[in-house]
């Protein structure tokens, strides 16, 4: 099959396609032949070798988290699918290239409604959204989210979903054009945070008493000021640190003593044992069409290289996806 | 009364005897002949000036939180006290004098086994430590804690009350003596932190799991590693930020988020409506002896001054008391 492959933990490095043998689906595995693949932040990150999860592979290696496509064969012991069922799901062992394993406890089927462009954008961000908002924060009707970086994947998917959950949703974003793209989703209220004080700002829109539940995806740039924009009894959940960023964010310690404040930290790993309860309960209203996935960008294998350059960028809505 | 006064914010204006009116108790409030008052962090970074509470002080105003003594006279609707009941709390209007006055609904009753020195030392140390371990870890039989600094005023409080609880303790100590003290109110295990790698041994201790909770009383220095001893899902809970120290701290976001940690804040404003409840549940410990003070140092009130600078240099065994 043809794959992209990372040679050097080196951005500077240029990702190669080459031809390397289709992978076999071991127990627990399913191998599809790739709709497509997401392009995530965190596979720039590992790229860089700054993300912990650089630990896990080894150059040369394939990117990619997850995907979506048709199902070609199943490992042993493997139940709950079919050859040539839709399907999205983890990726085990990379995710540009023509054949992906999924992770089989990481993976759903896809209902017809979503192309595979949107079924390989589903599990990373709604799947991180799920986790921030139902498991960590346990957000619930009334409360006001704050999504500090509304227009990427994840932002993407957890305003959505904590409109689903009840919530009033305020995003922060870096341009009109992000702003617009989070109120179609549905925000109720955007803030530029390149132009206002986000902290002030998120006082304002809750008479003084500050949001209820933080999403944070760039908590290095972030963390700090968080700690004035959340109420007392808040939950502060870091999802990320801001793509290639990492891994500490300096704080005033007393800022942080006056309030009753949850830092609540989360990573993938510790979700997949938990994926088919949440996809399970993401399957229903992914079969109800409740929760979109804009898809802002698709490229083909060869451009992987200038998709990661996008990708860091920033300068992107939603998801940025790659086809074989 | 005498009393002693912060006359100006910052450690450099000494303290201020002086002489102030008796305090009147309003409905719900009982005076307080103070026999002992307890000297503790928070007062000292009050009176630094760097404490959010230190806004709502009016220079010069009485120093201090935490007294115990017998009760003089009890204000209209106060049921259940009489004049010469002995008693611990926390006041509103200043410790370090020879009256105070408590909330009723809010003061303890110190066992007969109790001495005032012990009475006055329970209001920071004890309620915050429950604040800790109860109210925000709600740590569970079985689970391993870590106390930070467990030969201090809430340090060896939390050691005894996560013993309470079933928990099995580790603690940290500058010293042998710091040591011996934290292993006889219940430690398993002391760590000297200036001699011994503390991320290894806890690591040792716990067969590499790490501990369930983190009571962390020296924020500011610790909270860059003490994320990093935790399980996933551990939890950090942040009650103090170090004797005199300030400013920043840094935040380890990809610890915690790598092992899904919570790291809590609390402050101690915020418990005022569970005090009732929580020292409802206190009784029967403090009556039977099952949680006790130990006052390292006791000094006559005319002290106070020098009281806070053996805070400050950290050379005394659980707590410091003046005496009025």
């Amino acid at each position: 099959m043809r794959a992209v492959r990372v040679h050097q933990f080196n951005l500077d490095v240029p990702m190669r396609l080459e031809e390397v043998p289709d992978p076999r689906p071991a127990a627990g595995q399913v191998l599809i032949k790739t709709g497509a693949a997401a392009i995530n932040p965190v596979d720039v990150a590992i790229r860089q070798g700054v993300h912990p999860y650089a630990k896990l592979v080894k150059p040369p290696y394939i990117p990619g988290a997850e995907a979506a496509g048709e199902v070609l064969a199943l490992g042993p012991g493997v139940q709950g699918f079919q050859v040539g069922q839709r399907v999205f799901g983890r990726a085990l062992g990379g995710g540009y290239a023509g054949r992906v394993l999924l992770d089989a406890r990481g993976a759903g089927e896809l209902p017809a409604r979503y192309s595979w462009a949107e079924g390989a954008s589903i599990t990373v961000a709604y799947g991180t959204a799920w986790n921030a908002l139902v498991i960590k924060a346990g957000a619930g009707p009334g409360e006001t989210v704050l999504i500090q970086g509304g227009a990427g994947g994840v932002g993407m998917a957890a305003i959505q979903l904590a409109k689903r959950l009840g919530c009033r949703v305020v995003a922060t974003v870096s341009s009109r054009e992000k702003a617009d793209f989070c109120r179609g989703l549905g925000a109720d209220e955007t803030i530029n945070y390149k132009a206002e004080d986000f902290a002030a700002r998120c006082m304002e829109l809750t008479g003084g008493r500050g949001v209820d539940v933080i999403v944070e995806l760039a908590a290095c740039d972030n963390f700090d000021k968080d700690l004035d924009a959340i109420r007392v009894d808040g939950r502060l959940v870091v999802v990320g640190t801001g793509t290639g960023k990492g891994p500490k964010a300096e704080f005033r310690v007393p800022g942080v003593m006056t309030k009753d404040v949850r830092v609540l930290g989360m990573a993938a790993v510790n979700l997949a044992p938990k994926m088919p309860e949440v996809l399970r309960r993401l399957g229903s209203l992914l079969s109800e069409g409740a929760l979109k996935v804009h898809v802002d960008r698709q490229v083909r294998l060869e451009e992987a290289n200038e998709a990661h350059d996008l990708v860091l960028s920033g300068k992107f809505l939603g998801k940025v996806v790659i086809t074989a | 009364m005498k009393a002693v006064f912060v006359t100006k914010f910052g450690l450099d204006t000494p303290l201020e005897a002086g002489d102030a009116p008796d305090p009147k108790p309003g409905p719900g409030e009982i005076l307080v002949r103070v026999r002992a008052a307890g000297v503790n962090p928070l007062e000292v970074s009050v009176r630094q000036g760097a404490h959010p509470s230190a806004k709502l002080l009016k220079l010069p105003y009485i120093c201090g939180t935490d007294i115990a003594g017998e009760v003089e006279a009890a204000g209209e609707g106060v049921q259940g006290f009489k004049k010469g009941d002995r008693v611990w709390g926390r006041t509103a209007g200043g410790a370090y004098a020879e009256k105070a006055l408590l909330a009723a609904a809010e003061t303890g009753r110190l066992p007969s086994a109790m001495s005032f020195a012990e009475g006055a030392s329970l209001a920071i140390p004890l309620l915050t430590a429950w604040n800790a371990l109860v109210i925000k870890a709600e740590a569970q039989a079985g689970d391993a804690v870590l106390v930070q600094g467990g030969a201090g005023g809430v340090g060896h409080m939390a050691i005894q009350l996560a013993r309470r609880m079933g928990c099995r303790v580790l603690a940290t100590a500058s010293s042998d003596e710091k040591a011996d003290l934290c292993r006889q109110v219940g430690a398993e295990a002391v760590i000297n932190y200036r001699k011994e790698d503390v991320a290894a041994r806890v690591m040792e201790l716990t067969g590499g799991r790490g501990v369930d909770v983190v009571v962390e009383t020296v924020a500011a220095e610790n909270l860059a590693t003490s994320v990093g001893l935790t399980c996933v899902n551990g939890k950090v809970i942040i009650v103090g930020n170090g004797t005199g120290k300030g400013g920043q701290g840094t935040f380890p976001l990809r610890d915690a988020m790598g092992r899904d940690a919570r790291i809590i804040t609390l402050a101690s404003g915020f418990l005022k409506p569970r005090l009732p409840e929580i020292l409802r549940r206190l009784d029967p410990i403090l009556e039977s002896g099952g949680i006790r003070a130990h006052v390292g140092r006791e000094m006559p009130l005319a002290q106070a001054e020098e009281a806070q600078k053996v805070l400050l240099s950290g050379k005394f065994l659980g707590k410091i008391v003046l005496k009025p």
